[in-house]
């Protein structure tokens, strides 16, 4: 309880004081609290858009990592065997090196001369992956697609490592009981294996889509001037225009938008133990 | 964001991922945001107050003469083979030696409005001493930090080696006789461009406008260097913008940024992407284009219409605790010796008088240097920049944000 009002609730009540201050002199760090409730109409109506596309990229990516990480986990706990282990840390190699420079390899592998596009040269897909809205106009960097791909990339490990959880949790014993009561392999799947699952996907989910939608590394290093998600432009009013009252309430607006998504979530799809 | 590293673990983490490391290099990622989300007294608490200097009207200067701090922008003065800035023969390493003073060198100046925003501000407009003794923001942030009369005025007694100052800089309008600055480099901002995508030489900033480059086109974060330069397109004198002239270049960019035309702004990345062919022709900071790989076939020029000049400014934040080090230091880097060694290493301009005949003197690559006219520009090349005119507080922050909701 104490460490709860100590680092949630004391920054909540500052963030939202100044939220509702004015800063009279852009350049002295004076407020008065105003009850200023326009800088958050005002965070609205500037930044809508960067809300919907922080909203958009982040669902996106975490579906690519549920449609990656759910089969991957399944292998990892059925059918690797005895290179499990092995595999498992594999997941987690790349968090050996920063994040910052994961995403800025992605630059050149997805870059003019890099292999990415060398492949779709060579194999003149080009014309069908922009065809598939893949590539734009014959570009992968620089792309809203690139920025997703990057956000799958850095937060998929999120996804599988929870679902790997929750299915290695599984008595094999149920999935024998499922097959000799005359079930298919697809039907103890989608009767046992699957339902068990779920709350691994649901906290994977929490995992990868709320992050994803706070980044800006991969926005920032991976797309163009149309893709900038959230995080940059509060950081962007605090850093470069000093207007901390109006950053204060965007962040607040974005926290407040991410808990009752979240919030409504669980109440559809979560599981008992996380909604409760 | 749970999982982002903060501040110096991206710094470092971005320093190693590039060969090259430059100044500037996290202008345009503004890499403080980790606790940007936390809140502003959070920010304040981060502000590098060590001592404070207790008083709401301004600390006095301290005056300590046996330690120095001095916070700088990246790869900004000569280190040894090991990256060490205070080794034995080094600048740092000689001052020390010749002084006894100790040298605390930071490399986290890493963008003008966010050391403002994170330290300046909160810390100085409280009238408390930030732990620096020395910082070096560039030339308009030094003139906003002299008009809000949070820098200390140099003892220029202790300081001879000011008459080595570059006569301009003596007589700016928001501080003639340069009392609360020096100096410490210079750097022009045109346009580069790589002459297998481009097909041909630029010479106009207007040049990045053609059809045949869209998307292939970056500017810079910096808004006075990719607005002053757009001006010059428009046959205006970024010298004397107001808010008109500039109001007409960011719609400029505003225009080029809708078709599609400019790709992104960025800080140095640029060069990464112009070194990769991702893109074909950008704005760019002259020191940059000087340490490249003359192999790659890089082209840099300032527009016919003129380009921007800049430099960055050491100055003694109000109540430092060691101004007479201070003193010390800003005489000794302004020793042509000194600073030809400097200019060695960081290849930019050099303020002070001298250098160019130091280089020459020392023979070899020195002297290559010295005939490099991105490092010193002839006379000819000094009357086509200017810096980009002074702004009001008002207009400053207008244009800021228009600024900002152009570059995305």
């Amino acid at each position: 309880m104490l460490w709860l009002i100590l680092f949630f609730l004391v920054p909540m009540w500052t963030l939202l004081r100044i939220a509702l201050s004015t800063k009279p002199n852009a350049y002295l760090p004076e407020y008065e609290f105003t009850w200023e409730w326009s800088n958050f109409s005002s965070a609205v109506d500037r930044f809508q858009p960067e809300l919907v596309r922080s909203f958009s990229y982040a669902a996106a990516a975490t579906v690519l990592c549920i449609a990656i990480g759910y089969p991957l986990a399944y292998f990892l706990a059925f059918k690797a065997g005895k290179y499990r282990t092995v595999l498992l840390g594999l997941v987690m190699v790349p968090f050996f090196i920063s994040f910052l420079i994961r995403t800025i390899a992605w630059q050149t592998i997805l870059g003019q001369e890099g292999p990415a596009l060398w492949f779709l040269q060579t194999f003149r897909l080009v014309t069908v992956t922009d065809a598939l809205g893949i590539t734009s106009s014959g570009a992968f960097l620089n792309t809203p697609q690139a920025v997703i791909l990057g956000l799958t990339y850095n937060f998929v490990p999120f996804m599988i490592l929870p679902i790997y959880v929750s299915l290695e949790k599984i008595e094999p014993a149920l999935i024998s009981a499922g097959q000799d009561l005359y079930s298919t392999p697809r039907q103890a799947f989608r009767r046992i294996v699957l339902p068990l699952s779920l709350p691994g996907v649901f906290a994977g989910t929490l995992l990868t889509f709320i992050p994803s939608a706070g980044d800006y590394i991969n926005a920032e290093l991976l797309g163009n001037v149309k893709t900038s998600m959230i995080g940059s432009q509060i950081s962007k009013l605090f850093l470069k225009e000093s207007n901390y009252p109006e950053a204060a309430a965007l962040s607040f607006i974005f926290m407040a938008i991410i808990t009752v998504g979240v919030l409504v979530y669980a109440r559809l799809l979560g599981t008992d133990e996380l909604s409760a | 964001m749970p999982d982002q590293p903060t501040d110096p673990q991206l710094a470092a983490a971005i320093e190693m991922a590039r060969r090259m490391s430059r100044r500037r290099f996290l202008t345009s990622m503004g890499l403080g945001v980790g606790a940007a989300a936390l809140g502003p007294s959070f920010l304040a608490a981060c502000g590098s107050s060590s001592d404070s200097g207790g008083g709401s009207e301004g600390a006095a200067p301290g005056n300590g003469d046996t330690k120095l701090t001095i916070s700088n922008w990246d790869a900004y003065i000569d280190e040894d083979a090991n990256g060490n800035v205070t080794a034995a023969g080094t600048t740092i390493g000689d001052f020390q030696k010749a002084t006894g003073i100790k040298v605390t060198y930071n490399k986290d100046f890493n963008d003008n409005d966010e050391y403002f925003n994170k330290i300046y501000s909160p810390v100085l407009g409280k009238g408390k001493r930030i732990a620096a003794d020395i910082t070096v923001p560039t030339y308009w942030m030094a003139a906003r930090l002299v008009g809000l009369g949070w820098l200390e005025e140099l003892p220029l007694d202790d300081i001879p080696n000011h008459k080595n100052m570059v006569d301009s800089y003596l007589d700016l309008p928001w501080d003639p006789g340069a009392e609360h600055f020096m100096p410490w480099q210079a750097g022009i901002s045109g346009i580069a461009w790589n002459p297998k995508l481009t097909g041909g030489d630029l010479t106009s900033v207007n040049d990045l406008f053609e059809p045949k480059l869209k998307g292939k086109v970056t500017f810079l974060t910096e808004m006075r260097d990719s607005v002053g330069l757009v001006m010059f397109g428009q046959g205006n004198d970024p010298a004397d913008a107001d808010v008109a002239t500039i109001d007409k270049a960011l719609d400029k960019l505003e225009e080029e940024t809708n078709n599609g035309q400019i790709l992104k702004f960025t800080g140095n990345e640029y060069l990464r992407s112009l070194e990769n062919g991702d893109v074909a022709a950008c704005l760019a900071w002259s020191g940059d284009i000087a340490q490249l790989d003359p192999d790659l076939g890089i082209q840099f020029a300032i527009p016919e219409e003129g380009g921007m000049q800049w430099f960055d400014a050491m100055t003694v934040p109000k109540g430092a605790a060691n101004l007479p080090a201070a003193a010390e230091w800003m005489n000794f880097v302004y020793d042509p010796e000194n600073a030809a060694r400097i200019t060695e290493f960081v290849q930019y301009i050099s303020p002070v008088k001298g250098v160019q005949e130091v280089l020459e003197a020392k023979g070899g690559e020195a002297a290559e240097l010295a005939s490099n006219p991105l490092i010193f520009p002839d006379e000819e090349t000094l009357a086509r920049v200017v810096t980009f005119g002074e702004l009001s507080v008002e207009d400053e922050i207008e244009v800021q944000k228009r600024f900002n909701d152009i570059t995305g």
